[in-house]
């Protein structure tokens, strides 16, 4: 099974081999994304010392903790899969409830060949994705991050007033860039949102699992 | 100067970008430019006045992001800010023949229904930039638009509050689409037809990647035809961009062969670049543009649909004769008609007939709703089916694309009523061969209103090729010799007037057995005497198929390509019999919806309605929800049972003697709370709720305070179910629920969503908590009970 089809699954709450029709559902799913969607994104570098106001509260300061500079990054998955999702929920439910699942792993998966190939321009040792909502970082933060990387002129991403990507499957990140090895490289439960709720937290597990 | 002698000329000079010269002159990375126009006004004025220099025949103010969205938390108003840059433009031209422009962009939200900005909320946000700044400009420029709804909009408020000239710029992406999936022949089509002066492209390509796209927008317009590049992409290290003047001036060569008329550069251009176009245009003139011949044609905001060849248009949304259709109205159950939408593209549909007219309901309201949520699922174009004109412009004017209006006739209050509306929002229009005396009986007659109809329309400056003749279908079984009179109207119509013709197909068998054969077999003699769309149920494989075969066979579809696709593959599943042992609980166990409505159907024959629902269907959905708990089937299945059990309600529903829900175990209301659009898990609940035989009142999302208490007072409900998905929403749903506790203290309410825990839902003043849909059913059962 790929990764995003793992990770849908994961997301749906499914634990092991999905039956025939949720596999049915998963595979007209994924073929959908892959043909209709076609993602982007932005990013720009700039030193740590440049980043002013992205730097606010004590989880991103860790986060960029022996860091010389930063990338500040936006992604969208578009319009278009807004459109699939709300056309597959006047459909039939279940092929939308597995549509949903698939394009958050699919927004995950782009981002991280995003990375590679910012990676590859960039050079040096990156720190994980943070974005807004991670432990004390505000969400309130979406906004600047679509200012600055004029995200919307560029990908189409917007932030409503209440701090909500639109299109939905979106991500604005920081990642950290270091000419060093970068110990934390692994995002844990401690910055999640979901930590008090997590089904996988209660039985002693975490999702990366 | 005028507007008009400047298109006289060969060409017009706009100006280059502007935040970029106003960087060079000490304006911060990430500050607002329109603030400026305050903060640094000489250096505003420096930048317009070094275009001035440059050569430019119009500079626009910096007034791009002047909007109240934007402005919000400045100190300004939009009218300061406005007011303020048409001066320091004014200035800047002072003693030169340059024109200045209002320059409207983006509003930085995107509109429904992927966004939360309501199409007339927009339209009054630009109103307010107009009303500002229209005394001191020479045209309004409408730029950097990726959405058709939101430049409606904007070009809707421009030309209803003022009588300046527009020129309308979109932004289009490598894949030939704006970020929303408007194509450059849709975006040309609504624009003229909504009274625009100029179309064009701006802003995020370099010049060599734009060419297709102008291409394409040239020739689906009349209208002067705009380019305003970007110097490439900057640079994400050195923010440097990637195309130089001398280049970009070389690649605007090619849209001067093209005959594009009005040039200007976007991002990243300067002053310089703007004085390379002007000498090169000034060595190449444009070729003076040939204006191309507009075939016939509708669209969506992504789609155009050309009618050179017969395409269908489905009938199916339509509630006369259709019992669980009205029940849909009255409920404003927007998922049911959504539902007929889908289907029927799917079938085949190139145009969908929208009628959602029902004596007890707000027609117009109804149609507003359907129009704006049908968009939002299909991208193919809408004919607007009412009677009444208020209706017809409500729907005209929140349709995000070019639509067809059914329809005007042959009677003098109705074409001059009717008309004006048409042309106003640009649509094409069906005119009925039926006049105060009823329907002429003579082809000659009928001929003779659709040449009354033609004339009027043209009086009006409706193209010719935008008006779509009807020459009505009568039953064959009441009026057997008018049926071949139609088809020689319709020829007649066809060859003398040069205009389409629609004609509604199903009705001819009306009182006849096999209806189907008589009605396949007219669409077919209707086509081959010229019939350009049909009016059909396309669900109907004989219906849509012998569209397709006329295509295949008129040697339209070539290589009969079309007809191959469609038909090539497997044969459709029919809706498979039942097979003898295979029970209602097993079809719904295994979520086979349609086995599960054949099964109904048979059962009904000797069981009782409610004794199928108590005694079968939900004792299965129990079984699944207990499986779901237990962890041995997931989401998927659980919906996947719950839609089967939904293939069993709607044949219940058909069939039932009364008139309307008397299977309905209660009504509940749900809504996503004010400010949050994630609404995919109220949609499950909903899901569930229906099955489970409850009648849901679903708001949507994005749902003020105040209306989940109208709704649940004015349907009189037990249960209001809530949801929020962000913690920055959950202020909203305080909010709601403090609301109805206020106003309607018996009613009950649940809440649901991904950051709410019991502890929270408790402290906000719920009732219940659900942790999942079938908590919800379990928490609706107990107050039903």
């Amino acid at each position: 099974m790929s990764n995003v089809l793992s990770e849908a699954m994961r997301y749906l709450g499914c634990r092991g081999e999905p039956d025939e029709q949720t596999a049915a559902l998963l595979e007209r799913g994924e073929k959908a994304l892959r043909s209709e969607v076609s993602p982007s994104y932005c990013w720009l570098e700039a030193e740590k010392s440049a980043l002013g106001d992205f730097i606010c509260g004590n989880d991103i300061k860790k986060h960029l903790e022996g860091c010389e500079k930063a990338v500040l990054f936006a992604a969208t998955l578009g319009a278009q899969s807004e459109r699939l999702i709300r056309r597959a929920e006047a459909e039939n439910m279940a092929y939308a409830v597995v549509l949903d699942a698939l394009a958050s792993a699919f927004i995950e998966e782009f981002c991280d060949k995003c990375e590679l190939e910012i990676k590859a321009r960039v050079g040096g040792n990156f720190t994980y994705r943070f974005s807004p909502g991670y432990g004390d970082y505000p969400l309130g933060l979406q906004a600047m991050f679509i200012r600055r990387l004029s995200a919307d002129k560029r990908i189409g991403l917007t932030a409503t007033s209440n701090s909500i990507l639109i299109p939905r499957k979106s991500v604005t990140a920081i990642i950290g860039v270091s000419e060093h090895e970068i110990e934390h490289e692994k995002r844990s439960c401690a910055t999640c949102s979901m930590r008090e709720r997590c089904v996988y937290r209660k039985e002693g597990k975490s999702c990366g699992d | 100067m005028e507007i008009k002698t400047l298109l006289g000329r060969d060409y017009v000079l706009l100006d280059g970008g502007f935040g970029t010269e106003l960087q060079k002159r000490g304006m911060k990375s990430g500050e607002t430019s329109e603030i400026m126009n305050f903060k640094m006004p000489d250096e505003v004025r420096s930048v317009l006045r070094s275009y001035v220099e440059a050569g430019s025949d119009i500079v626009s103010a910096n007034t791009f992001g002047a909007n109240r969205l934007k402005l919000e938390g400045s100190e300004y108003t939009v009218e300061d800010v406005v007011k303020q840059a048409m001066k320091l433009a004014g200035e800047a031209v002072a003693g030169t023949d340059t024109l200045v422009a209002l320059d409207i962009g983006p509003l930085g939200q995107l509109l429904e229904p992927t966004g939360t900005l309501k199409f007339e909320e927009a339209y009054e946000l630009f109103k307010e930039i107009i009303d500002a700044g229209k005394s001191r400009a020479d045209l309004i420029v409408i730029e950097t638009m990726t959405d058709l709804y939101e430049i409606k909009a904007a070009l809707l408020a421009a030309k209803e509050n003022s009588s300046l000239p527009v020129f309308t710029y979109m932004t289009f992406e490598k894949n030939g689409r704006t970020f929303t999936g408007c194509s450059p022949a849709a975006m040309a089509l609504t624009l003229e037809g909504l009274g625009a002066d100029a179309v064009g492209v701006n802003c995020s390509l370099a010049p060599s990647e734009l060419r297709e796209i102008v291409k394409e927008i040239s020739e689906w317009t009349t209208l002067p035809l705009v380019i305003k590049a970007n110097a490439g992409l900057p640079d994400p290290i050195t923010n440097e961009y990637s195309v130089s003047a001398e280049q970009f001036a070389e690649d605007y060569r090619f849209f001067a062969e093209l005959g594009v008329k009005i040039y200007g550069g976007c991002c990243g251009t300067s002053p310089e670049y703007i004085v390379k176009v002007r000498e090169m245009l000034r060595e190449n003139p444009p070729k003076k543009r040939v204006v191309p011949e507009i075939p016939p044609a509708v669209c969506s905001y992504a789609r155009a649909v050309d009618i050179t060849a017969p395409r269908i248009i489905g009938e199916r949304i339509n509630p006369t004769g259709k019992k669980l259709f009205k029940e849909a109205l009255r409920n404003h159950d927007i998922g049911y008609i959504l539902n007929q939408a889908i289907q029927q593209t799917d079938a085949g549909a190139d145009i969908l007939d929208v009628n959602v007219g029902l004596p007890e309901i707000d027609e117009r309201e109804m149609m507003i709703s359907a129009v704006k949520a049908i968009q939002g699922v299909t991208d193919v174009p809408l004919q607007i089916d009412s009677t009444k004109p208020e209706v017809i412009e409500a729907a005209l004017r929140v349709y995000n694309g070019k639509a067809i209006v059914n329809s005007v006739n042959g009677e003098d209050e109705v074409l001059d009523t009717v008309l004006p509306i048409v042309k106003k929002y640009g649509a094409a229009v069906v005119g009925l061969t039926l006049d105060k005396n009823g329907i002429p009986p003579t082809a000659q007659e009928r001929f003779e209103v659709a040449q009354k109809i033609v004339k009027r329309a043209e009086n009006y400056g409706i193209r010719r090729e935008d008006v779509y003749i009807d020459c009505l279908t009568l039953t064959a079984s009441a009026e057997q010799k008018a049926v071949l009179e139609t088809l020689r109207a319709l020829s007649m119509v066809k060859e003398k007037l040069g205009v389409k013709t629609v004609l509604g197909v199903s009705n001819i068998s009306f009182g006849l057995p096999a209806r189907e054969l008589i009605n396949s077999t007219f669409l077919s003699m209707a086509l081959q005497c010229g019939l350009d769309l049909p009016i059909i149920n396309p669900n109907i494989t004989a219906m849509s198929g012998a569209v397709f075969a006329y295509r295949l066979l008129a040697n339209i579809d070539s290589d009969s390509r079309e007809f191959i696709a469609r038909f090539g593959g497997e044969t459709a599943a029919k809706p498979a019999a039942p097979k003898a042992e295979m029970s209602l609980g097993y079809a719904i166990e295994k979520g086979l919806r349609e086995e599960a409505a054949a099964i109904t159907e048979k059962m009904l024959a000797e069981t009782d309605p409610m004794e199928i629902v108590n005694g079968c269907l939900i004792p299965a959905l129990d079984a699944a929800g207990a499986d779901f708990e237990k962890g041995k089937i997931f989401l998927p299945q659980l919906i996947l049972s719950a839609n089967a059990a939904q293939g069993c309600f709607g044949v219940i529903k058909e069939k039932m003697p009364t008139a309307d829900g008397s299977v309905s175990k209660g009504k509940i209301v749900l809504a996503t709370v004010k400010g949050d659009i994630h609404d995919i898990g109220k949609n499950i609940v909903k899901t569930l709720l229906e099955n489970y035989g409850y009648t849901v009142i679903d708001l949507g999302k994005d749902v003020p305070e105040q209306t989940v208490v109208d709704a649940a007072r004015e349907h009189n409900v037990k249960l209001v179910g809530l949801s929020a998905l962000m913690t920055t929403t959950l202020g909203a749903m305080e909010q709601t629920i403090r609301l109805l506790n206020e106003q309607l203290p018996h009613c009950r309410t649940v809440v649901g969503g991904a950051v709410l825990t019991a502890d929270y839902a408790e402290k906000i003043g719920a009732d219940f908590y659900a942790r999942d849909a079938k908590e919800t059913v379990d928490i609706a059962k107990k107050i039903f009970e």
